[in-house]
């Protein structure tokens, strides 16, 4: 109990002393080009969670990438590198459009399982091209997934424009989904207790369900087991008779699957239909999140909330300082994954500092 | 070992977007001193707007876009400049971040808040109602609501009028248009500018292209300049763009052709001088000023505002650039412009045509 407690501190240490980095190099870097840091981190902190309708804000932004850190975070765990949440993403989006508007009418017991299971599906289906090329041809999956997101921008792009336009709008957008789709913002209920008048919606709570049966398929089930082996053993796993061809396939589909989903919160739950360019590079964050949360269930909660309080945060850099605007979450970010990425140096500072914890840390590392 | 290979890249990759964005640090250290003009003036006790704070959220092209963003931010600069207001803006980098950019502006009890573009027209849909007391200024969209105030402007008439200069300049009687995005908005100049041309030389035939049909249309100079390439080789001798900065394109093939290029919402004379017939005029600048002074003097109004040739809200433009260049039809301009006001000449409106 004892070690097991202190294993899971020392997991913790190298995601929070990255954090720790990330931060103050940022700081530092604004510090430089001429602002207080200490004035700087406190916009930060009350733009993300000053008010009932700013934390709201954050969750908001934190919910999408909740979904393409676990779809990255996947990949991982299987030993793939899914740089395609952004593409999945989009087409899962113009999928849950497509449906919306094509069974307008539907209740929304049926219409939202229907909407969800189209964007996994086409999510799914966009990442498993990644795996098939992998798998029977070799092709490495970095190269494809980045290159599958342009073919995917152009074919939302057509859907979006030539096919189901909305005629009363000059921006490229989709025509409106049915009612029975559209996830109602919480704000209102329980008298704007929960994320005040920010448009956070129960999407937030699907992504968190995510999270949790993401946690245990690979902690229970046969199927994670699998995946485990053709991400950590594959020789091991060929030469007990599973196929690892299949395995890559199967994890590239989840894994896109997983991204096509995160469309839910920004289409179904904010803009009733879906927008050009609607994911806003949350697919690449996904990556940062996936790898800050090490691919754990907390952890990816945990990175997904960070970078959610980071971006409406920097929102108000904008607006109340001189020297420096929203970009600077994009910095924190970067250092952070840089931080994270450096780790092994990291762990050894670490242990320095503090020698007992070592073993513990390069266990948990792994 | 595969996975640390893709990491790696990774890695490079991010260190690059890092450093970009470093360099947009840096960058928006002088948009500071930009917004800082209306602070300057504020110890001056004269200016009628001292310590009246304008927010500005400009749309996702940005305050460099050399057009249309530009020239509300032109605007609402010479508002702090003459007026003594504090301005601050905002550029958005999504349609999600227009929302909570226009909500914190009310928030902070700015009495009058500029939504640039129509893209946000759902954002102030939602925003307005929530606080009925701030004030809201929306520019090329319609917002039906006590608190918002509609900037609607007449291109098609502007159109017209350099429509009929091209007709009446061309010797090939081949003219040419080239649109950004296509879109309804853009139809319009079309529509307007076709109409024009038909009234100086029944004989002229328009040439139209568009760059695209998504955003992106709007930053292309290469396929501007191609495809303006494209008409001067059809014969076309003019051409006009409404195109954003991919209209830019159009100015450089105009100088390699020897031919001639009208430009579109700011005065662009000077990009190509002698190679710039005129340039169309929709003068947000205008718009967002006057909009500025009636919240300052107090008769700040919801409801529609249109901006036409009468008010010079829509204009063509003549500087030492095109003075010469121009002269021989001035005359004739003028004269179209004076009965498009009385209402002599009836512009065909892209608007009107599609309402059902």
């Amino acid at each position: 109990m004892g070690i097991d407690f202190r294993a899971r501190v020392g997991a913790l240490v190298p995601p929070i002393l990255a954090l720790f980095i990330g931060l103050s190099a940022s700081l530092i870097i604004a510090a430089v080009v001429g602002e207080s840091p200490l004035k700087v981190l406190e916009i930060l902190l009350s733009g993300a969670l000053g008010s009932a309708t700013k934390i709201g804000y954050s969750l908001f932004y934190a919910t999408p990438l909740l979904l393409t850190g676990l779809s990255v975070a996947w990949a991982f765990r299987a030993g793939l590198f899914n740089i395609g949440a952004e593409g999945q993403m989009t087409l899962g989006g113009v999928a849950m459009a497509i449906v919306g508007i094509s069974f307008p009418d539907l209740p929304w017991i049926v219409a939202l399982p229907l909407a969800l299971f189209a964007a996994f599906a086409t999510g799914g289906t966009w990442g498993a091209i990644a795996g098939w090329i992998k798998a029977k041809r070799g092709c490495h999956e970095v190269l494809t997934t980045i290159l599958l997101n342009f073919i995917a921008y152009g074919l939302a792009s057509f859907l979006i424009l030539s096919v189901f336009k909305n005629p009363e709008s000059q921006v490229p957008e989709t025509a409106m989904v049915g009612a029975g789709y559209q996830i109602p913002a919480l704000s209102g209920s329980l008298g704007n207790l929960i994320g005040g008048t920010s448009p956070l919606n129960l999407s937030l709570g699907f992504s968190l369900l995510m999270v949790a049966v993401y946690g245990f398929i690979f902690k229970r089930t046969r199927l994670g087991f699998y995946q485990k082996i053709a991400g950590g053993a594959p020789e091991v796993g060929r030469f007990a008779g599973v196929r690892i061809d299949q395995q890559t396939i199967l994890a590239m589909f989840i894994s896109g699957g997983i991204a096509g989903l995160a469309a839910v919160s920004p289409v179904l739950g904010f803009a009733y239909k879906t927008r050009e360019g609607f994911t806003g590079n949350v697919g690449f964050v996904g990556i940062a999140v996936a790898l800050l949360g090490r691919n754990s269930p907390s952890g990816i909660v945990f990175a997904a909330l960070l970078f959610g309080v980071l971006t409406k945060g920097a929102l108000d850099l904008d607006l109340d300082t001189k020297y420096v605007s929203r970009d600077l979450a994009t910095v924190i970010q970067a250092f952070i994954v840089l931080a994270v990425a450096s780790q092994a140096g990291l762990s050894s500072l670490w242990a320095s500092l503090w020698p007992s914890s070592v073993s513990r840390i390069g266990r948990t590392a792994k | 070992m595969k996975t640390s290979l893709a990491m790696s890249l990774f890695l490079v990759g991010f260190s690059a977007f890092a450093v970009m964005n470093l360099t947009a640090c840096t960058r928006s250290a002088d948009k500071g001193k930009a917004s800082e003009v209306g602070g300057e003036g504020k110890g001056v006790a004269t200016k009628p707007g001292a310590g009246i704070k304008i927010g500005l959220v400009l749309d996702k092209g940005g305050r460099d876009d050399k057009s249309f963003n530009t020239a509300a931010f032109r605007g609402a600069t010479k508002a702090a400049q003459e007026l003594g207001i504090e301005l601050k803006e905002v550029e958005s980098p999504d349609d999600a971040a227009f929302e909570p950019a226009l909500r914190t502006f009310a928030e902070r009890e700015y009495p009058l808040v500029f939504a640039i573009g129509f893209a946000q027209i759902d954002a102030v849909k939602k925003v307005a109602p929530q606080f009925p007391k701030t004030h809201f200024a929306i520019v090329d969209g319609i917002v039906d609501m006590p608190n918002v105030k509609s900037l609607m402007f007449a291109e098609h008439e502007g159109s017209y009028l350099v429509g009929y200069l091209a007709g009446l300049m061309t010797k090939s009687n081949k003219v040419g248009f080239i649109g950004g995005m296509d879109i309804a908005l853009i139809r319009r100049f079309q529509t307007g500018y076709e109409a024009g041309v038909k009234a100086a030389n029944s004989k002229a035939e328009a040439i139209i292209n568009y760059v695209g049909v998504n955003s992106s249309a709007w930053a292309n100079p290469s396929r501007g300049k191609e495809l303006a390439l494209a008409q001067y080789g059809r014969g076309v001798d003019v051409i006009f763009h409404a195109a954003g900065a991919s209209g830019i394109g159009l100015f450089d093939a105009a100088a390699e052709k020897k031919a001639f290029a009208i430009g579109c919402d700011s005065n662009q004379n000077g990009i190509k001088p002698g190679r710039v017939a005129t340039s169309m005029l929709k003068r947000v600048d205008t718009a967002v000023f006057e909009a500025i002074k009636m919240q300052i003097e107090g008769k700040f109004q919801g409801g529609v505002q249109y901006f036409g040739l009468k008010d010079k809200g829509i204009d063509y433009a003549i500087d030492d650039n095109n003075a010469k260049l121009i002269e021989p039809y001035k005359a004739k301009l003028e004269e179209v412009r004076e009965k498009i006001i009385k209402g002599d000449i009836k512009v065909p409106d892209y608007y009107e045509m599609n309402k059902k």
